[in-house]
């Protein structure tokens, strides 16, 4: 009878997805961008792995060098080795932003969830501190916070973090106002559930897909923003091996040595598509269906 | 059918007087609504699209949207205020007191966790033993136990509002209110689910409130039908005499019950 209806729940969403997908659309640039990101995570590890010089190594004899047996990707204008420099960047770049995005989110989560649900004056005057903030350009506004810190790659974080976040406290809010409208919400609540749980249980986990493709995709601008910060000097100090401040570096020996620039240009390059990816990948593989099931 | 055990003595398991509810400053939606339902009593409340029948189901269980708001008059379930109650109140009265089936099954159920899940943090709610009260209440409402461990996409609608009425097993409430939880279902499987309805108020011994345009679907619950119209109660009276109301809505609903039966 009815229960003909019934599917086999077993290990729901991979083999699913995997299996109808691999004929018609395959998720190639989710693919592609987690393959990217395995590779930064594989680079990031070996120095533990390899033998690969100290990144702040001076070599003086071999300054400006390209590409040699010593040098795989040539060296810098101190003679440093790039690839070291390449490879001992990817943990403070990504490190970075990965570190701007968490602190980023720890603000705009509570912020958009709190707002949402307490209404009225509360969720007016929260949204409205967001907005002035929102007001200022993003890179003037972490300029001032790192002018007040002192140029350091955490101020830069801080910084960055502090203009950003209130865009995202938007979306959570608006994402929950969405989640929180919905019968199914209405019927936690119904049971007597507390509040805490109808937001824990029957709420957020409704956020949390498109909130994830936003996130992924935010975090391809936040290395930009950290990146450029690096580069104008105010972000990582030398001799820390860091992207932007290598771009930095390498920007007067242009026309001697492109392979400076190449380089870490690619590195910020390469991350950036590989979070880009990773997020619209999600955004193709979740949007189909919502509510969201996991 | 109907089985008045409320005596004088009894408070009654809903008690409703003058209830108005309105956008602040405009006509209001439900205008001086006043009725009772005795504990273990089994009412249908009746009458045309937009009269305000979930309305009135929405004020019962405290899920007005803003700008909608409680104008004026009381509200009483199981002898406790709630106009004006404070959250905690609430907290209280929900789901042990007064829980609601919704129209749709298909987005009342959290989509992302199992049927066991849910369950059981609604036996938790109340104290029970999750494990035994999600066995049982799943057998009263004729569900395979196997329903437990799929997701609600997995189900039917049917069986989705079997599941809610599993919840309402579990919670026991003084009074469970059913917004017009056959809408859309195949007659078969309205059937079971009145029929669950029933055996769940049988079983709790909770008063219904059984929301409903369809004649049919309350006769087979209840006796007493309240008839709203615009608004307005405009009839209280066994289903039986509605045809000869002096309630011209009472009458139409009737007589469009009438012209829809078949004989087979």
């Amino acid at each position: 009878m009815s229960d003909q209806t019934l599917r086999i729940p077993a290990v729901r969403v991979i083999p699913q997805r995997w299996r109808s997908r691999m004929g018609a659309k395959r998720p190639i640039g989710l693919l592609i961008g987690l393959l990217l990101l395995l590779g930064f995570g594989f680079m990031g590890l070996s120095p533990f792995l390899f033998d690969l010089p100290a990144p702040d190594e001076m070599d003086l004899l071999a300054r400006l060098s390209g590409p040699t047996a010593a040098h795989p990707l040539g060296t810098d204008h101190l003679g440093r080795d790039l690839l070291a420099r390449l490879v001992g960047a990817v943990p403070v770049s990504l490190g970075a932003a990965l570190a701007a995005m968490a602190l980023i989110l720890a603000m705009s989560l509570p912020w958009g969830v709190v707002s949402a649900l307490a209404g009225g004056k509360v969720d007016m005057v929260m949204m409205r501190l967001a907005d002035i903030i929102m007001a200022f350009p993003m890179l003037v506004l972490a300029l001032a916070v790192i002018g007040f810190l002192g140029a350091s790659l955490e101020a830069s974080i801080i910084g960055v973090a502090a203009a950003w976040w209130p865009s995202n406290a938007r979306l959570v809010r608006a994402l929950v106002l969405s989640a929180a409208q919905r019968e199914f919400v209405a019927a936690a609540r119904l049971t007597g559930a507390s509040r805490s749980r109808v937001v824990l249980r029957h709420i957020l986990p409704q956020v949390l897909p498109p909130l994830a493709v936003i996130i992924s995709l935010e975090t391809a601008s936040v290395l930009l923003a950290l990146s450029s910060l690096s580069f104008l000097g105010i972000g990582a100090q030398p001799p820390t091996p860091e992207w932007g401040a290598m771009l930095n570096e390498a920007r007067p020996f242009f026309t001697q040595a492109p392979h400076m620039l190449l380089v870490p240009g690619f590195a910020v390059t390469f991350a950036v598509l590989a979070f880009n990816l990773v997020g619209e990948g999600l955004r193709a593989w979740l949007d189909k269906r919502e509510p969201y099931q996991w | 059918m109907a089985r008045q055990k409320g005596t004088l003595s009894m408070v009654d398991a809903l008690s409703v007087t003058d209830l108005s509810v309105a956008i602040p400053g405009a006509r209001p939606l439900l205008d001086q609504l006043s009725f009772n339902i005795a504990p273990g009593e089994r009412v249908g409340l009746v009458g045309p699209s937009g009269c305000g029948k979930s309305l009135t189901a929405a004020a019962l269980c405290g899920l007005l949207r803003p700008p909608l708001a409680i104008t004026g008059g009381m509200a009483q379930i199981d002898g406790v205020e709630l106009v004006g109650a404070a959250p905690q109140v609430w907290r209280r009265v929900r789901g042990r007191k007064v829980f609601q089936i919704f129209q749709s099954p298909g987005t009342a159920l959290t989509p992302a966790r199992r049927i066991r899940a849910q369950l059981a943090e609604t036996a938790r709610i109340v104290g029970e033993d999750p494990k035994q009260a999600v066995t049982s209440a799943l057998e009263t409402v004729a569900l395979d136990p196997h329903v437990a461990d799929f997701f609600p996409y997995q189900l039917s609608g049917g069986m989705k509002q079997r599941v809610l009425i599993a919840m309402a097993l579990i919670l026991r409430p003084r009074i469970l209110i059913a917004d017009e939880p056959t809408t859309g279902l195949d007659v078969l499987t309205e059937r079971e689910i009145l029929a669950a309805l029933t055996k769940m108020a049988d079983e709790v011994g909770s008063s219904l409130l059984f929301v409903s345009h369809d004649l049919r679907a309350v006769a087979e619950v209840a006796n007493r039908t309240l008839v709203m119209d615009h608004g307005r109660l405009v009839e209280d009276a066994p289903i039986s005499n509605l045809a000869t109301s002096i309630a011209p809505a009472a009458r139409q609903l009737a007589e469009a019950a009438h012209a829809l039966q078949i004989q087979c």
